[in-house]
């Protein structure tokens, strides 16, 4: 690739630009969608909020009601709230014990003036789907809009992105570089900027195009989709391992059974997993907590596995263990027998 | 995260705190003899920094008499921790464990 800028008409220009609508193409094979209704973005927190605020200002600016879960991530939950507080009224589906939020309840939820609905494809902390297909369904018999922050389904799932109006993906959940992302928008649907500038992307997102972005998504999507079975078996049968590990612990409890493969999230009672987490990063071994105490804001608790309603021991020692293609059956190895080690040591700290 | 004062004692006295926002528990044991606390210990779950928090309070507690003992804050944790930031209050759940087990000799 060039250095060309891709909105150039030189030449050097024009080859970046061709790289870049290939990039396009390989992504919209992929999800199953249209070229030109993929646009590039920095990432799935920035689509996200082109898709809200973008079709609420171009269509409903006055406000109305908009349907979510309280178990979307930030980027999503925290658009709400700013909406909530200029004229939008705003629904947060809560989800079972399983992590999953109720097609019932979605169209329980529906009112005469709803005009959109955000529901994640999957869950970035339990790693559970959410029933996109029939939530597609009462969606589009009551014309709703239905956005979707898929950044935890691309990359892991075979997705149909049609079943939505709008879906975010971001580049650094599938192996391609930080920093970059995509907003599928479903011909038709109307949206708004809400960034101005230059005109990029067909008006909708102003900025220079991040052309080795857009190719590292493109080519990281075709490696894993064109080898998708085999990568997808092997951290299957990695997660399976796991599982068999966790659930010979006493006291441990898996949060979300039928997560996608590669995730676990997983609490052992008497042991924070602050604690955990620390213990495993010191030996070698990433995984993350979404509770953790905070200089600014004292505990802060998982608002997931809170609105789980599960114990608080639960809460409060949820680890996630999320598995790549890279990972080797060695490491699972060291792995499984670290953690035994930490969970025993930690527990005899804690239990007098 | 290797706290060597996580264990048992011939202890005297003993108490438990618990912050229940935080889901902290620490119980704090000593061995006090002749207004001296000759040995120490704790168990703890909670977060890194309240076992760590807890493994200092024992250091500073052995062989101290138990006014110094009684006389221990924060700031005492803070300092043998090398954590100066005073926006965690994990500290706190231990320091109140302690002061718990030393009841009788306020009341004194």
């Amino acid at each position: 690739m060039n250095y060309g800028n891709a909105s150039s008409l030189h030449s050097f220009g024009q080859i970046a630009r061709n790289a870049y609508e290939s990039a396009r193409g390989v992504i919209a094979k992929i999800i199953a969608v249209s070229p030109q209704e993929i646009f590039f973005t920095s990432g799935g927190t920035e689509s996200d909020n082109i898709a809200i605020l973008g079709f609420l200002k171009k269509n409903f600016p006055d406000g109305g009601h908009l349907i979510t879960t309280q178990i979307e991530h930030p980027a999503v939950l925290e658009v709400m709230k700013e909406l909530e507080k200029h004229g939008y009224d705003v629904t947060y589906l809560a989800p079972g014990s399983d992590g999953r939020v109720s097609p019932k309840d979605f169209k329980k939820a529906i009112r005469k003036d709803t005009i959109l609905a955000s529901i994640m494809w999957v869950n970035n902390e339990t790693g559970m789907e959410q029933p996109i297909e029939e939530i597609s369904k009462i969606a589009k018999e009551n014309r709703i809009t239905l956005h979707s922050d898929a950044v935890q389904a691309v990359g892991k799932l075979k997705i149909n992105a049609s079943l939505v109006d709008m879906l975010s993906a971001s580049g650094h959940k599938f192996y391609a570089p930080k920093g970059c992302g995509f907003l599928y928008v479903k011909s038709g649907v109307q949206i708004s900027p809400v960034m101005l500038g230059g005109g990029h992307e067909r008006g909708l997102r102003s900025g220079t195009e991040n052309v080795p972005g857009a190719v590292g998504m493109a080519t990281a999507l075709k490696l894993i989709y064109d080898n998708y079975s085999d990568w997808r078996n092997k951290i299957e049968s990695l997660k399976e391992r796991i599982l068999d590990k966790i659930y010979s612990i006493p006291n441990s409890h898996v949060n979300g059974r039928d997560a996608v493969f590669s995730h676990i999230n997983v609490s052992f009672r008497d042991v924070s997993g602050e604690a955990l987490a620390t213990a495993l990063d010191l030996r070698g071994i990433a995984v993350s907590t979404a509770s953790a105490c905070s200089s600014h804001h004292g505990s802060v608790k998982s608002h997931v596995l809170q609105a789980m309603r599960l114990d608080d021991w639960i809460v409060n020692g949820a680890i996630r263990i999320s598995l790549g293609y890279d990972n080797t059956e060695n490491e699972i190895d060291y792995f499984l027998k670290v953690l035994d080690e930490e969970i025993h040591r930690l527990r005899n700290i804690s239990q007098g | 995260m290797h706290p060597k004062h996580a264990v048992e004692i011939d202890y005297t006295h003993t108490a438990e705190a618990v912050h229940k926002e935080h889901d902290d528990r620490v119980r704090i044991f000593l061995k006090i003899s002749d207004y001296i606390v000759k040995d120490a210990s704790f168990k703890a779950s909670g977060c890194p920094r309240v076992i760590a928090a807890s493994e200092a309070l024992c250091r500073l507690l052995i062989n101290v008499d138990v006014e110094t003992a009684m006389n221990l804050n924060e700031e005492h944790i803070r300092e043998e921790m090398d954590f100066h930031d005073k926006n965690f209050e994990c500290v706190r759940t231990p320091l109140i464990a302690l002061k718990k087990a030393l009841s009788e000799f306020a009341e004194r």
